[in-house]
């Protein structure tokens, strides 16, 4: 495995083989897709530029991280923009994540996370950070149109990581491809018609090198937010909108969900809203591990942790 | 770490059945209560009624019931008001355990409730600490080589540039 050479790449017993193994860097983190189908060299060579073609298509629309971006337009100039085809599923579930957080989680906390030093140019060099306007201060949503009130810097990195899984799986899927993992560093979506489950392990918040327990996955997506790597200073790359603070009572937060924007999107919203809340919305299964190690594992999550028992409070 | 999955389920299984036993017995004693104000009649009628609930797992039982206060004549509740104490025992694969829980009603409704554990077996404690409140789970690392994973999943997998910039910071941090 090209990003992290720790692992041991040899599948453990039952798991699914591997017939071709694609790996790259893009959009700041590092991709693997593995697919399980038969196929050969030449496929494997034009499938590789497709998904390739599809995430430069993404970026140019989303990417906060660069000039000429939609994103960039909208930072630049207020107005009424057109969406791009894809936009409806990602600005639906922000607008949901809006009011289910109270306000916490918003795709205007762009500026706030570059202020903080999460910049293009990854600077980590906190300026005069601001809590971010509220969403009708700013936004009108009414798809395929978004306009901005003024000009706002949107970032969607709260799900839309796991949205281009799902739609990097679709390119596979449209190409024949039935049986696959499409893995952008460590936010997967693995699709198995005999639904023989793939073992993911879960990283430790603190030890890199460990996992605190390994999850079972199938015909679903599993991701997982952290705030222990991408973290400089007294911030990480979740960013309360309501405080303009980074929370830190929770070290780390998977979810198992049928899509991989659902499962991205929730992780963050796990921080700053109930499971139980979320749960009369979405459909997911998720683990959280708070800042003393405390476990907290809905009961559909199937994963087996490593664990000690302790009483409260000792 | 610790046995087989198999037996694992087994004592799990154990655990369940017993806490379900004594929720039996505990509604059993309000249900009592409710009818009969004596309190030797209780814990008479309680012992039968155990035995007539639980087949099998439950092995021994005593049941009391202290700090009853005066019944609210206003309340429309069935159960008294006031803490009742049971100890269930069960067997486990690895011998003889026992449980005691109290719970505290008022108004029909349990405002408090303690579990102790009394197990012998350090096994069948930690099993217990899993049902009884006021006990969390903690997470433990274990080497990501001694396990047999392909992929992990947690913080995202950052590209070089993050991490170039991150090591960055941190030197400079230290001039």
């Amino acid at each position: 495995m090209m990003h992290s050479p720790k692992l041991k790449t040899k599948p453990s017993r039952n798991e699914p083989a591997i017939a071709q193994r694609l790996t790259f860097d893009a959009i700041g983190t590092a991709w693997t897709i593995e697919i399980y189908s038969p196929c050969n060299n030449r496929q494997v060579a034009a499938l590789r530029q497709r998904v390739l073609d599809r995430i430069a298509a993404y970026d140019a629309h989303y990417s906060r991280f660069r000039d000429d971006s939609l994103v960039a337009a909208m930072a630049a100039k207020a107005g009424t923009y057109m969406l791009p085809d894809d936009a409806r599923p990602l600005f639906d579930i922000y607008q949901q994540l809006y009011t289910l957080s109270d306000g916490a989680v918003t795709p205007l906390i762009g500026q706030t996370l570059s202020d903080a030093g999460y910049d293009a140019r990854y600077s980590l060099q906190p300026k005069a950070v601001h809590a971010p306007p509220a969403w009708d201060a700013v936004l009108v949503y009414r798809y395929p149109h978004l306009e901005l009130k003024r000009p706002a810097l949107l970032d969607v990195g709260a799900a839309g990581k796991g949205y281009l899984v799902d739609i990097i799986a679709a390119v596979l899927e449209a190409e024949g491809v039935k049986a696959y993992c499409v893995d952008a560093g460590g936010d997967m979506l693995y699709r198995m018609p005999d639904a023989r489950p793939l073992r993911v392990g879960l990283e430790h918040p603190d030890n890199l090198g460990q996992i605190v327990g390994v999850a079972s996955i199938s015909n679903q997506s599993l991701c997982g937010s952290a705030g222990n790597r991408r973290a400089w200073g007294e911030y990480h790359h979740i960013i309360d909108a309501r405080t303009a603070v980074s929370p830190r009572h929770i070290k780390a937060v998977w979810v198992t969900a049928p899509s991989g924007l659902v499962a991205d999107a929730l992780t963050t919203a796990l921080f700053f809203v109930p499971a139980r809340t979320l749960a009369s919305v979405f459909a997911f299964e998720y683990a959280i591990v708070y800042d003393d190690y405390a476990l907290e594992q809905s009961a559909g999550f199937r994963a087996d942790f490593f664990v000690t028992h302790k009483r409260e409070g000792t | 770490m610790g046995p087989a999955p198999q037996n694992n389920n087994k004592k799990v299984i154990a655990g369940l059945v017993v806490l379900v036993a004594i929720t039996l017995l505990v509604i059993g004693t309000k249900a009592l209560t409710s009818k009969n104000q004596s309190p030797e009649n209780q814990i008479a009628q309680t012992a039968s009624g155990a035995d007539t609930n639980n087949a099998g797992d439950i092995a021994t039982n005593d049941t009391a019931v202290s700090d009853n206060s005066v019944p609210d004549s206003a309340s429309v509740s069935s159960y008294k008001d006031g803490t009742y104490t049971a100890k269930g025992s069960y067997v486990s694969p690895g011998g003889n355990e026992s449980v005691t829980v109290s719970l505290t009603l008022k108004d029909g409704v349990v405002t408090a409730s303690t579990v102790e554990e009394g197990a012998g077996d350090p096994e069948a404690l930690e099993y217990q600490h899993d049902f009884i409140g006021g006990y969390k789970t903690f997470v433990n690392g274990k080497d990501i080589d001694n396990i047999h994973v392909s992929r992990v999943s947690g913080s995202s997998l950052t590209s070089i540039g993050f991490n170039d910039a991150l090591t960055q910071i941190k030197d400079q941090a230290k001039s």
